[in-house]
């Protein structure tokens, strides 16, 4: 089975997952890790829980916060787990494409297309020059 | 050929461009709506903002009847959106084409009640709904498409009420 796992710097990726899911409905084959909520938690603890339960023939598409900083880093480490897929700079935008995509026989090539949709949908909106013609059948 | 016919006050939002245009392999977009193709700013949002690779057409109610009932917009996989149920009334009976409703949201507004969690009517719309049911066309509502879709029956809508 395949499962995205967010990982972050505190609440933020319960909270992604709970916008994600506003949006697209239950996904329980998405999960959050959250860092650093508790002082007697340990970061590498929560992430061998997490390999733990994961089966031998599964896949797990890991979703960090921020590329170099610790979260990502810590998971950097287990990269020679080849279950792990890791992925730094969350969006909501990216996550709706991998989790529409999570079926996808060609794992590497979806991924980069959802960081493609991460990419465009960040936009400074009061710069968008172009305004789009009207269209008809 | 029409995909899904959809009752949204947001129109086109997350939740139709992220899971319901993917789910139905939609191609085009028609926005059914006086409204918004008298409104130049929201017709510019809404095509910025809809999915990539797909066709977004904005008309009032009664040129969709029109087109709708034309035949050009047969060659696509259609996802038709309405905001209203008086629009959604006027185009499902204006077009024979269009057989199945999805109700997937109405906000909640001074005297309204709920027929789903995120579907709430008032008195008038129950009776224009009801009409749709007489006129055999199937209604269901369903949020999300992982969401279990109810049938709306005239019992259902006859025991919703304040």
């Amino acid at each position: 089975m395949r499962k995205i796992l967010l990982a972050s710097h505190g609440k933020l990726a319960e909270g992604m997952r709970d916008s994600m899911q506003m949006i697209m409905g239950p996904h329980p084959e998405v999960e959050a890790l959250c860092a650093y909520v508790r002082p007697d938690v340990d970061l590498d603890d929560q992430i061998d829980a997490v390999l733990t339960r994961l089966a031998p023939d599964d896949e797990l598409i890991v979703v960090t916060d921020l590329f170099g900083g610790s979260v990502n880093n810590r998971w950097m480490l287990r990269l020679e787990d080849r279950r792990i897929h890791l992925l730094a700079g969350m969006s909501l935008s990216m996550l709706v494409e991998l989790v529409n995509g999570i079926e996808s026989e060609d794992v590497p090539a979806m991924i980069r297309s959802a960081m493609d949709s991460g990419h465009i949908g960040m936009r400074y909106c009061n710069q968008i020059k172009k305004v789009p013609a009207a269209e008809n059948f | 050929m029409i995909k899904l016919t959809r009752l949204d006050h947001r129109l086109l939002h997350g939740q139709v461009g992220c899971t319901w245009t993917q789910n139905i392999g939609s191609d085009c977009i028609l926005i059914a709506s006086d409204g918004v193709e008298g409104d130049d700013l929201r017709k510019t949002t809404y095509a910025l903002a809809k999915p990539v690779g797909v066709k977004l057409v904005v008309k009032t109610v009664e040129d969709s009847i029109r087109a709708i009932n034309s035949g050009v917009t047969d060659k696509y996989k259609l996802l038709i959106l309405v905001e209203s149920v008086r629009d959604l009334h006027d185009l499902a009976l204006g077009c024979d084409r269009i057989e199945e409703l999805n109700l997937g949201g109405l906000k909640q507004r001074e005297g309204t009640y709920p027929i789903s969690s995120t579907v709430f009517i008032n008195d008038e719309e129950r009776e224009l709904l009801r009409e749709l049911l007489r006129a055999g066309k199937r209604m269901k509502t369903q949020q999300v498409p992982t969401e279990r879709p109810v049938t709306v029956t005239e019992q259902l809508l006859d025991s919703a009420h304040r």
